[in-house]
């Protein structure tokens, strides 16, 4: 074993009685292990001269207040929880309450909608489908005609014509293409509304 | 009246409902749990918030304190076992660059120690300490500064008394190395 690891056990109390007694006795017959020795104490002492630290003692007084005021703290943090539940409790109150106003509004919806689709023949179900994507039962008559002109544009748009010259255009039994498209009931023009929003939209 | 028997009747009274004997309780330990913190961490701010959770867990825990060791060892041991945790978190923030590495850099106003002569030799002491692995840190400053014996020590950490001489041994070897090496 090495000398310093001896010598730490030495100080450490680590050696039974014939480990010491055999180190005390080499102590005395070799300087050099004395010295190694009296450097260690030395050191030692060093390290227990920072036992003594003089501190500042106003910080111990004011540990105990200073624990209070976290302590009072967290029981506050605590309480949050229960504040917390209270808040999620009227939140979802007022999440039910909404939906069961938007429910109401929507059944009025539905009877609109149901005032406006009186008819029901083939082809007009893609109609149907973009009344309830588009909410359309819950338009305005100012909405109805907006929806109707543009439709109208598309239709027009398909035919590569304008409302303008739709009159110089003749069919074989001499009627012109207006008074076609206003010969038109609405079952025909829903059926072609029907292929024109199959062709441009879905 | 005995230290141990006044531990005894001050935790009872406090677990009765008496505040003012957690206070005498903290007055009795606060020097003893800010320096072992302190000499953990090598810093005051740290050693603070160390103190704070200690005390915090004894407030917390004292009511189901059974007195099955004394009250000075339990208190040790959420001492040791605070400061341990708190190197582990330290040491995290870290890695990934939180902090600056050896601690929070303090302003010496911070400090609770002012005095130049007690400054210098907690800086040397605070310097060698930290260049040592915390368990053996701790295993020295228990046996160092507190003067506990290995059962004592034993006691506090939950490791065998072999494994705390081998950390001690170990840890002492390396601080006079530290110390010859600061000396030349």
């Amino acid at each position: 074993m090495k000398s310093e690891d001896r010598i730490i056990l030495y100080l450490d109390n680590q050696m039974n009685e014939a480990e010491r007694a055999s180190f005390e006795k080499e102590l005395e017959s070799s300087p050099q292990l004395k010295t190694e020795l009296e450097n260690y104490r030395k050191f030692l002492n060093k390290i227990d001269d920072a036992k003594d630290i003089v501190a500042d003692e106003e910080y111990f007084v004011e540990m105990i207040p200073k624990f209070h005021g976290r302590l009072q703290l967290k029981q506050r943090i605590k309480f949050m929880p229960k504040l917390a539940f209270g808040m999620t409790t009227v939140a979802a109150v007022l999440v039910i309450l909404f939906f069961a106003l938007n429910k109401g509004t929507n059944k009025t919806v539905v009877q609109n909608k149901a005032a406006v689709q009186t008819t029901n023949y083939p082809g007009s179900s893609d109609l149907n489908i973009l009344s309830d994507q588009y909410n359309l039962g819950a338009l305005t008559p100012a909405e109805i005609a907006y929806s109707n002109s543009v439709l109208d544009s598309l239709l027009y748009k398909e035919l590569n014509l304008s409302p303008q010259n739709l009159s110089d255009y003749t069919f074989g039994n001499t009627q012109d293409l207006n008074s076609i498209v206003q010969g038109l009931n609405q079952k025909e023009a829903d059926e072609i509304y029907n292929q024109l929003l199959h062709k441009k939209i879905f | 009246m005995t230290e141990e028997a006044s531990d005894f009747d001050l935790v009872h009274k406090f677990v009765g409902g008496d505040e003012t004997s957690f206070n005498k309780i903290v007055l009795r330990y606060q020097q003893k749990i800010y320096w072992h913190a302190r000499r953990m961490t090598g810093n005051h701010l740290d050693a603070d918030e160390i103190v704070q959770e200690v005390l915090m867990v004894l407030y917390e825990k004292l009511k189901d304190f059974k007195f099955q060791s004394s009250l000075y060892t339990w208190i040790y041991r959420i001492t040791a076992t605070r400061s341990i945790n708190y190197l582990r978190r330290r040491n995290l923030r870290q890695i990934f660059s939180f902090e600056e590495k050896g601690g929070r850099l303090i302003k010496s106003k911070e400090d609770i120690v002012s005095n130049i002569e007690s400054k210098e030799k907690l800086e040397k002491l605070e310097s060698v300490l930290k260049k040592i692995p915390p368990k053996q840190r701790e295993v020295f400053l228990l046996r160092n500064f507190e003067e506990l014996s290995y059962e004592e020590i034993s006691e506090i950490t939950g490791k065998s008394v072999g494994g705390l001489k081998a950390n001690y041994f170990h840890a002492l070897k390396k601080i006079m190395e530290l110390m010859k090496e600061d000396e030349i």
